[in-house]
């Protein structure tokens, strides 16, 4: 396993003379034996910077190293990574042993050797009793686990996965999704996994790149993705539900500062206090929170940020949510299923000041990054 | 608008029963939905009430009138696709004025009377702005309201909904949720809508009917549905990850009855406690909803279950952990973001009156009597 590098890349794609800029100066690094995820909506350039890591794309410009080589210009058959499809790619005819296998005996593997390598893979994953099937023969899920097993059998150095569990059944996605999470934890292997699923992305990767329009927005752990996201485009593509917004103004209280957003007045975060005092009473500022952070009580308290009526409410098994209308604006809030709440109920909003983002309107950058 | 009625409905396909002896009232007005996995008879059910296929065996009644033998396009029943299926070459409101100006009329309407129809619908729709641009230039939801449009204008007895959401991505998908939900609210048509996502199901229904293999497994509300599931189908199918059904056996410890899992002993709550001890006798297993587990990093009072971090999954504004405990599988959801390495020890509590008792050989859930 090595890691993998890419420094200042470009991917420009020539149309008679109008050129697309698919991937915009990416500098971005995964360290050895780590799991990172690249993500975004389509078009954002996930897709091309993976296919300039496998060499299936030249590099504009820029270089990507694996381990300590450059490998601009070294084809990809010899950069040793393997990779995990979509629709899996196994071919129809064979059996899992046979796909499992193919690579090893092109390679002129001996027999004895693909045999311990085989039987090691079919113990790693669990798929020992089926090696004899045909892939029409598997469930989603064992269908991808037999494309895993015949890219790690060649002992890639980086183990490329290209959205690898979209085609499964939404049912058993999640369980597919925590069993390869922790499989790649025991592999330890480089891994670089494809996906426009940001609950994906959070759940499984040590960090995850956000991507959007060609150029990274955001790298780091789910933590700081979700906690601190860098500007407007990570804050609204990961959470779900997605964070609310509107527009609001800082203005200096007594000694305190209060964000006034339309219809709701809320105390600033004590970490955004010195960024604040030098906008007081500017209009550029967007204020995010997400519905799992605005609380509803059926009166009013001494720290309501505003009030409203409730226009829907969806129950979601534990939790529910619940659209409240503010007059200007629609807010979602989460609560737990036990809350009873109506549509036409008055209710006031609370939001802790720690839980609020604040966002640069014309940049869309956090005030906090 | 009508009631709908579903009586001894039964469709073969070959040897197969993709609907067999289905029974079912759905009130007027009501948001009802089918749900299920795929197989389970949903598209077919629906096909059967609007005509596209006729039952081997039973009646479809929309209102009073017996519709079996009715050709579909006589019911009165619009039914909406995945895709809207809107004219491309059409304007908004060409697309919505179409079955005003089909052939088969009667009474013919004046174009003047259709102009006036079409406005009102589009105004209710908030779609009046947009009546002069083709279906290309729409966002995915002003294409769901025109052809919402054109189904209301028809004024039809009942809407069918074939999984209409799921191909959009999750974002739009919960827009385009709460948007059916409010537009449903406004016109209250009789509604039947089927999918195979139980979140839609318990956001948008009024009642939920779940299918399996052509039957219906259970009927009920949302809360209902979730709650308290008649068996552990209905427990696995609805909820996410889904409920934790655990293996073990009853025990008797100081005069109480508990349940007990490689030895360690999980107390139960008394409602559920008195239904197991007057239960016939035979093998049980414990159910607990991933969100009703307490998890804690280190050993208190408060947990005493030992188990071991077999995955953690970070969502957000949950975090999922999966668990072993005495070898079976456990996940736990805690929320926040709670990163724990994989071996990592956790203690665990039941929350004692969120257990389910399933019959191991049936699966059939335990009825509990609410405390008096």
């Amino acid at each position: 396993m090595a890691r993998v590098a890419l420094d200042h890349v470009w991917k420009i794609y020539g149309q008679r003379g109008k050129s697309v800029e698919a991937v915009r100066d990416l500098t971005l690094d995964c360290a050895d034996g780590e799991f990172l995820a690249i993500v975004g909506p389509s078009g954002c350039g996930k897709s091309s910077t993976m296919r300039m890591i496998a060499g299936l794309e030249s590099i504009s410009r820029g270089t990507i190293a694996i381990g300590d080589s450059v490998v601009n210009d070294t084809r990809p058959g010899d950069r040793n990574i393997a990779m995990v499809f979509e629709n899996y790619a196994l071919y129809p005819h064979l059996s899992v042993r046979d796909n499992i296998t193919l690579s090893l005996e092109v390679k002129g593997t001996p027999a004895a050797e693909i045999k311990v390598l085989l039987d090691r893979a079919a113990a790693t994953l669990d798929i020992g009793d089926i090696l004899n099937r045909k892939p029409r023969q598997l469930s989603g899920g064992q269908k991808q686990r037999v494309a895993i097993a015949r890219a790690i059998v060649r002992n890639p150095t980086v183990l490329i996965m290209d959205e690898p569990i979209s085609h499964i059944d939404a049912r058993l996605r999640s369980k597919v999704r925590a069993e390869l999470k922790h499989l790649l934890r025991e592999l330890q292997a480089t891994t670089i996994y494809v996906t426009h699923n940001q609950a994906e992305a959070l759940s499984m990767a040590d960090r995850i790149a956000v991507m959007s329009d060609g150029e990274l927005q955001q790298v780091g752990t789910a933590e700081e993705i979700y906690e601190r996201p860098a500007n407007l485009f990570v804050a609204d593509f990961v959470g779900e539900p997605p964070m609310n917004f509107m527009p609001c103004t800082p203005i200096s209280h007594d000694s305190r500062v209060v964000l006034q957003a339309e219809t709701m007045t809320i105390n600033a975060p004590d970490t955004l206090r010195s960024a604040l005092d030098r906008r007081q009473g500017a209009e550029e500022l967007i204020l995010g929170i997400r519905p799992v952070d605005v609380h509803l009580s059926w009166a009013p308290g001494a720290e309501s940020a505003g009030t409203g009526t409730i226009r829907l409410v969806e129950n979601i098994g534990d939790e529910q949510i619940i659209a409240v209308d503010t007059g200007q604006r629609s807010i979602e809030s989460v609560v737990s299923a036990s809350v009873r709440a109506n549509v036409g109920d008055t209710v006031w909003l609370r939001v802790e000041p720690g839980r609020a983002h604040v966002f640069d309107s014309a940049t869309g950058r956090s005030l906090v990054a | 608008m009508a009631t709908v009625t579903l009586h001894g409905l039964t469709k073969r396909f070959g040897k197969t029963r993709a609907v067999d002896e289905l029974d079912l009232v759905v009130e007027d007005g009501e948001f009802f939905v089918l749900l299920g996995p795929s197989g389970a008879g949903k598209t077919t059910t629906l096909s059967l009430i609007s005509g596209l296929e006729a039952p081997d065996s039973g009646q479809v009644f929309l209102g009073a009138d017996d519709v079996t033998r009715v050709d579909p396009w006589k019911r009165d029943v619009a039914m909406a696709f995945e895709s809207y299926a809107l004219y491309p070459h059409m304007s908004v409101f060409d697309n919505i004025a179409f079955p005003l100006r089909a052939p088969a009329r009667s009474p013919r309407l004046s174009e003047p009377e259709i102009k006036e129809q079409v406005q009102r619908i589009a105004t209710m729709l908030q779609i009046d702005q947009l009546l002069e641009r083709s279906p290309s230039q729409l966002s995915g939801g002003q294409r769901q309201r025109t052809s919402l449009g054109r189904m209301l204008v028809r004024h039809p007895r009942a809407f069918l909904m074939d999984e209409p959401i799921v191909h959009l991505d999750a974002k739009l998908r919960h827009h385009m949720r709460s948007e059916l939900k409010q537009l449903h609210e406004q016109f209250r048509v009789t509604t039947l809508y089927a999918t195979p996502d139980w979140v839609e199901a318990v956001a948008m229904g009024h009642r939920i009917a779940v299918l399996n293999h052509g039957r219906i497994i259970q009927t009920g509300t949302p809360d209902a549905i979730y709650n308290s599931p008649v068996n552990r189908f209905v427990a696995d199918f609805v909820g996410e990850p889904p409920m934790n059904i655990l293996n073990g056996r009853l025990a008797h410890r100081d005069g109480r009855l508990l349940f007990d899992i490689d030895g360690h002993q999980i107390p139960l709550a008394k409602p559920l406690e008195h239904a197991l001890a007057n239960a016939e006798s035979g093998e049980w297993q414990i159910g607990v909803r991933p969100s009703a587990v307490r998890l804690e990093p280190t050993q208190s009072p408060l947990a005493v279950l030992p188990a071991t971090v077999y995955v953690s999954e970070p969502l957000g504004r949950d975090t999922i952990i999966e668990t072993r405990l005495a070898g079976q599988s456990l996940t736990v959801k805690v929320p926040g973001l709670m990163p724990l390495a994989p071996g990592s020890p956790v203690w665990l509590d039941f929350d004692q009156n969120q257990l389910h008792a399933f019959n191991n050989r049936t699966g059939l859930r335990l009825n509990v009597d609410p405390p008096a």
